[in-house]
């Protein structure tokens, strides 16, 4: 049963991998991007890891792939066609791609392959979750923290790269109000009756 | 036949290659040479998990959890730069970005 | 002696206040340089001076037991008794190879201290007024010191390591001193001709000492002299066979040459270069392009006397090579003669005196060469003060002229400058070795007159060219007091000469103001350092005739100088033949009289046979044509050889080497630049490319399939 499942979510994914690079439209190479994720994430729960399926949905789908539409249709690119001249590169592609299937193939199946077929996503505890739990915050904290940082740093790095300022809009400067004296703001005149200011 | 760890490593490797295969033979934008690099650590993802889960070990699932933090922070950052570009050059052709000939 | 730390203040002061005032003029100003160098090296002067006057008391009787006794701690070892050695520091120590930095106090040293911290002291503080508008007053005075620190390292060395480093050091000393205002060319010119020449006899200086070594394996003279002196056996370390080392003998090509008289041979060419001798004397005159107190101080007292004190400080070997004790023999007399034929011909104050100090200098080295080197130390030690005394009165002269060199636009100064003209005659009696025979006379009287009778004492005993030394010596002393009287009748009597037209060499280079009045006397800084010289050039021969050379001198040397068995000359001295003690009184009256009566009386005399002097003055005046000898041959000949390498070495050398490889990297870096296409997709297709490679070769090196 678990191989039929696995069959069809594998067949899922290599056409949406190959309608990504493939597509005109990069909506659309987007759109088969998220499907491709949401298929991998049924391959993860497939196997027991369902965390893991769960983060893939949350965090690559939910936040990068939306992240990728957003600058496909801030940057109002053009559809582009297929041009002659890029037909002229698959060959060359598909060598190398050949190539790196040959090689992984080689390393990973080169000393015989194995006949395992148990597996256990949940070591040491009854849910994946809870084993995640179990290590995430006790052996591999740093690790955890570090991984904040780092986030922390690419959030900075984005503001940082495309923050703009635009001339002309007005904003409060919030030191400037609050240093403000009385004198500055305001001004007694002496006015004759009759004359105005 | 049952499910075996091949299986996965060889989706794996699959996705990987249509993922490399994808950076260059793109010629349109450059979006689509961020997302084949999603697809690359996509790939290694799986890769990992696969791992961990057949061999009993939950550091793999943990591994998986940071390549995905750093995918993430990766696309933002990739995208911005890429924003900043565009606004300077105005198209985002593979084929124009050659200001570094030379 | 005085303590261990006096004389390593005398010998290492000078090194130290040349430091200070060459390297932070910034900070102490001009006057502090001044200030600084002319105390310390004249402190050291008044110790050396002392020193001196104990030892040659002590010489002659309780001192002598100090001495040896003196001679039982010292740490190295001891040469010869009386000879104490201040180690300072080890400088290198390669197997056999050992050389240190040390202090050799003997006789030699010490007489040689006196002599170079005295005149030092009094030519720095001499320099106070005749440098007074010179603007770069600190330099000169460091150059100074730096001269007298190496200078005293050199005679203070106790290995020929040390010796070479301050015969070099002086070298250098001398070429930034010639060259001091290198804003002109002739300086320079003159600064690299005297650099060179010196160069030449270095050269065979290293040879020696490298030959040394090989004899003796050791370069340090304690073992080398005493070695020869006893006729040890050696080991030579290559070409020679062990034997006796009187025997030695070194196979070249065809010949069998004695070690000792290559030796000999080999450190008197080192000598025959620094000290001006003939053949390597081509820099002397134009050296005089320094400033006087230079000329003074380097090109009369004290270097140019460094070949004859490497002479005397190896007299072992000298003693048993005849060879080489027959060519400086030769070779100084005929100096001493040519040198002053010149002489009597130069119009320049200061050439005048330069021929006249390589004519003395020739003189010392004859008496060396027929083996009287106490007498040639003697000469060295008086000819100091009253050489210096004329240099620095010259320079009196010139400055009181306004820096006016040529004698024949002067001419009654006496009026002018009593004291310069004082002291000049006193410089000048001195010179020409004015006395009367065994009763008294000026310093110079005592020690022309004991080489001249040397060396016919040597000529009696049928040492090598004894008699031609002696027949040379006694033409050479009725040139020198005819040239010398010459100088000082023309400068100072007679009528003012008018200003001629002058040709455009040997100026001090400061303003041209020579039509600024009449001459004036020199300040009193410059007239004590001539005062005290006086003194010296007066008495010192008749003081240390004794010590030097007469019935003490054995107690006074100590084994510094050695002279073997049948060397007697120092006694044989006594029992030449009357007329042979007056000779030198004669000869010298008959100059006098030859010089008043061409420029005293008959004033214009001179100059007419000057001008009509035909082949013989042309030849005098011109220094024999040595300069235009030398250049067309020695000097067109490198020039040529040198271009012969010309082509070769721009076309191959620099070709294959650094023009090539430059060619080669742009050729090399066009291609390279080639790669940057700018294109992302070919850098992420070579990055792919790399990470496939990378898989590939981690995968065979872990093992490959199965």
């Amino acid at each position: 049963m678990e191989l039929i499942a696995f069959y069809i979510f594998a067949a899922i994914v290599t056409v949406s991998a190959l309608a990504v690079i493939m597509a005109k439209n990069p909506v659309h190479s987007v759109l088969w991007l998220i499907l491709t994720f949401f298929t991998a994430a049924g391959l993860f729960v497939l196997v027991g890891a369902e965390f893991l399926a769960m983060l893939l949905v949350v965090v690559y789908v939910g936040a990068v792939a939306v992240l990728f539409l957003f600058v496909v249709m801030m940057l109002d690119v053009d559809f582009v066609e297929l041009k002659q001249g890029t037909l002229r590169y698959w060959p060359f592609a598909a060598l190398i791609g050949v190539a790196f299937i040959a090689e992984i193939a080689l390393a990973s199946f080169a000393r015989g392959s194995s006949n395992n077929t148990s597996f256990d996503a949940a070591p040491g505890a009854d849910t994946n979750t809870e084993a995640i739990g179990q290590v995430m915050y006790t052996e591999y904290f740093l690790l955890f923290q570090l991984a904040g940082l780092i986030l922390l740093v690419a959030m900075i790095g984005a503001i940082v790269l495309t923050l703009r300022e635009r001339p002309g809009v007005k904003r409060q400067n919030i030191a400037r109000q609050t240093s403000r004296r009385r004198e500055d703001a305001i001004e007694k005149v002496a006015v004759e009756p009759g004359k105005g200011i | 036949m049952d499910l075996t760890i091949n299986h996965f490593l060889t989706i794996s490797a699959i996705l990987f290659t249509i993922g490399v295969v994808g950076i260059f033979v793109n010629r349109k934008n450059i979006i689509v040479i961020l997302m084949a690099i999603e697809l690359i650590l996509l790939s290694v993802n799986i890769n990992l998990v696969a791992f961990s889960v057949f061999s009993g070990t939950i550091a793999g699932q943990i591994f998986a959890m940071l390549v995905l933090t750093v995918a993430a922070a990766e696309a933002a950052v990739g995208l911005a730069i890429l924003v900043v570009y565009f606004r300077n050059r105005g198209d985002i052709a593979v084929e124009s970005v050659d200001l570094m000939k030379g | 002696m005085l303590f261990d730390e006096a004389i390593q203040f005398i010998v290492l002061g000078p090194g130290l206040a040349a430091l200070v005032a060459g390297l932070f003029q910034r900070f102490i100003g001009d006057r502090g340089a001044m200030v600084l160098t002319t105390s310390i090296v004249l402190m050291a002067g008044m110790l050396s001076l002392y020193q001196l006057f104990a030892y040659a008391a002590g010489a002659g009787g309780a001192g002598h037991v100090e001495h040896a006794a003196l001679a039982a701690d010292t740490g190295a070892a001891a040469g010869h008794v009386g000879q104490h050695v201040i180690h300072l520091f080890t400088w290198m120590e390669v197997g056999q190879f050992k050389a240190d930095w040390a202090i050799r106090v003997d006789a030699m040293s010490i007489v040689m201290m006196a002599v170079i911290t005295s005149v030092s002291g009094l030519v720095h503080l001499y320099s106070w007024g005749y440098m007074e508008e010179d603007p770069h007053k600190a330099r000169f005075f460091a150059y100074l010191s730096l001269f007298t620190f190496t200078m005293l390292m050199l005679v203070t060395a106790d290995n020929f390591i040390q010796l070479f480093f301050g015969w070099e050091g002086v070298g250098l000393a001398s070429y930034l001193l010639i060259g001091f205002w290198y804003q002109n060319k002739a300086p320079n010119d003159a600064a690299i001709k005297a650099f060179v020449t010196n160069r030449v006899g270095d050269f065979g200086l290293a040879l020696g000492i490298m030959a040394v070594f090989l004899v003796f394996g050791s370069v340090e003279f304690a073992p080398v002299l005493t070695a020869i002196k006893e006729n040890a056996e050696v080991v030579p370390l290559a070409l020679a066979e062990a034997g006796q080392v009187r025997d030695v003998v070194v196979p070249f090509l065809a010949w069998n040459i004695p070690a000792l008289e290559l030796i000999g041979v080999l450190l008197f060419i080192g000598a025959m270069g620094k000290s001006a001798q003939f053949f390597l004397h081509v820099w002397l005159p134009d050296a005089m392009e320094g400033p006087t107190p230079v000329s003074a101080l380097i090109h009369a007292a004290t270097m140019v006397t460094a070949g004859v004190y490497l002479v005397c400080l190896v007299s072992p070997i000298y003693e048993y090579a005849p060879f080489a004790a027959s060519m400086i023999a030769l070779i100084g007399a005929v100096t001493a003669l040519y040198a002053a034929t010149v002489g009597m011909a130069q119009n320049d104050i200061k050439r005048v005196i330069a021929y006249s100090t390589c004519s003395q200098l020739g003189y010392m080295f004859f008496a060396a060469g027929i083996g009287a080197y106490e007498a040639a130390m003697f000469h060295l030690f008086t000819h100091a003060f009253f050489k210096a005394l004329l240099f620095l009165g010259a320079g009196s002269v010139i400055h009181g002229a306004h820096h006016e060199q040529d004698m024949r636009n002067m001419g009654g100064f006496a009026r002018f400058m009593p004291l310069t003209y004082g002291a000049m005659m006193i410089g000048t009696i001195a010179i020409i070795g004015l006395g009367i025979p065994h009763v008294w006379g000026l310093s110079g009287f005592f020690s022309k007159d004991a080489i001249i009778e040397t060396a016919f004492a040597a000529g009696m005993n049928g040492v090598a060219f004894g008699q031609l030394a002696f027949w040379l010596g006694i033409a050479a002393a009725l040139l020198t007091s005819f040239y010398s009287w010459r100088l000082i009748y023309m400068t100072f009597h007679g009528p003012r000469a008018e200003p001629r037209h002058h040709e455009a060499h040997g100026h001090d280079d400061h303003a041209h103001d020579h039509h600024h009045g009449d001459p004036h006397e020199s300040p009193m800084v410059m007239l004590i350092p001539l005062g005290l010289l006086s003194v010296g050039a007066v008495f010192a021969g008749w003081y240390f005739y004794d010590a030097f050379v007469g019935h003490d001198y054995k107690e006074f040397w100590d084994g510094a100088i050695y002279a073997a068995k049948e060397n007697t000359v120092l006694k044989d001295k006594y029992n030449v033949p009357e007329w042979v003690f007056w000779a030198p009184l004669i000869v010298t009256v008959t100059g006098f009289v030859i010089a008043t009566f061409t420029y005293l009386f008959n004033r214009g005399v001179g100059e007419k046979i000057a001008e009509n002097g035909g082949p013989l003055h042309g030849l005098f005046a011109n220094k024999w044509y040595f300069d235009e000898l030398y250049n067309a041959t020695l000097i067109r000949g490198s020039a040529w050889f040198g271009d012969l390498f010309k082509a070769g070495d721009k076309r191959v050398v620099d070709g294959l080497g650094p023009d090539g490889v430059a060619a080669l990297v742009r050729w090399g870096s066009r291609r390279l630049s080639a790669m940057h296409t700018g294109y992302l997709y070919h850098y992420a297709f070579v990055i792919i490319g790399a990470a496939l490679l990378f898989g590939a070769i981690l995968f065979w090196r872990s093992g490959g399939a199965g």
